[in-house]
């Protein structure tokens, strides 16, 4: 008696695939958070700019090289995820430093550690986009996001 | 004017020109969101004073406040950095502990209660700064003591053996404090 398992290859591939997209997502989700569990429904104090998390942005030429305006709106309207990317060189970033340690102006960009910390980045991102960006929608937006979070521009704020 | 239709952008702005050289120069506080939010009930305790002061002057500044409360301001950053560098010398190991974990926990103070307890030992122990919530009502014990944290999505029960005996007898006595006052 033969086995049918002509029936059961369609399960394999819905199991299959749903295991691929899990699998990715975790990917992307773990790279842009840098290992931490990611930030969600975040306060008030952490989003002051209502305005920058509205929809209607219209196109800002200038602004932000090769990337979306709105998610350039988002990260600034998180106003203290954005002050530790300018003091660290990353959107999860924290530091510690005792005040007066060189190099610390939380108005401007960090200067001696982002090169390199962008740069370690924008390898492994876009080794992640490449991956999984084809499989769905999602993927193309987690990698969006990220890089969102990743090109960050010192050149803006100095 | 003419016909000019005002633009708005969702940026916050940052002005990059450095301030002119008669102000004299304040060191920032070198320290990134959850470390400041792990420090900031203590911050509170030691700067009170410093802060209503600041926020009176530019209430009283009418809107000029931003220029005019430039010394108050100064005086508020210096005494929010020496509580950090203060508690750094201090305590270093139990800050580290409470703002990783807030870091970790969608910075949601009701998840990290264990390290907050032993920060706050710590704290008050070397520096005799106490966590008080401003506005909290009196007859309960603070959130912080409470053994049982409702909303925690790691452990309703947080505090080991030995830190829920402290935060009962630390509940008890606050509670001895007020009836005798």
């Amino acid at each position: 008696m033969g086995v049918p398992f002509e029936a059961l290859i369609p399960y394999g591939i819905v199991i299959g695939m749903f295991t691929v997209a899990a699998t990715g997502i975790s990917y992307t989700k773990h790279f842009t958070n840098e290992g931490k569990k990611p930030r969600w429904n975040n306060d008030l104090w952490d989003r002051q700019s209502k305005l920058g998390r509205s929809m209607n942005i219209r196109f800002l030429p200038k602004y932000g090289v090769g990337l979306s305006h709105r998610i350039w709106a988002n990260i600034q309207s998180q106003i203290v995820m954005e002050r530790d990317l300018r003091l660290t060189g990353s959107l999860r970033g924290q530091i510690n430093n005792p005040p007066g340690t060189k190099g610390i102006r939380s108005q401007q960009a960090m200067e001696g550690r982002e090169p390199y910390l962008l740069g370690y980045k924008i390898a492994t991102f876009s080794h992640a986009c490449a991956l999984f960006s084809f499989l769905s929608i999602i993927h193309t937006t987690a990698c969006f996001l990220e890089n969102a979070a990743v090109s960050y521009n010192p050149s803006y704020y100095s | 004017m003419a016909q000019r239709d005002a633009r708005f952008n969702q940026h916050v702005l940052v002005d990059t020109t450095p301030m002119p050289d008669h102000i004299p120069k304040v060191e920032e506080i070198g320290t990134s969101s959850a470390p400041l939010l792990s420090a900031s009930y203590f911050i509170g305790a030691r700067c009170k004073a410093f802060n209503d002061d600041f926020m009176q002057c530019k209430q009283e500044a009418n809107g000029r406040g931003e220029i005019d409360c430039l010394k108050e301001g100064r005086k508020v950053t210096r005494c929010a950095s020496s509580v950090i560098k203060d508690i750094n010398t201090h305590c270093l190991a139990q800050f580290k502990a409470h703002w990783e974990c807030l870091e970790n926990n969608n910075h949601n103070l009701f998840e990290c209660r264990s390290p907050e307890f032993s920060l706050n030992k710590c704290v008050f122990q070397n520096l005799g700064l106490q966590k008080t919530i401003p506005g909290a009502p009196e007859d309960q014990v603070p959130v912080h003591l409470r053994p049982r944290q409702k909303y925690s999505v790691n452990a309703w029960n947080q505090f080991d053996l030995e830190q829920r005996k402290e935060a009962r007898e630390a509940g008890a006595s606050l509670f001895k404090q007020q009836e005798q006052k």
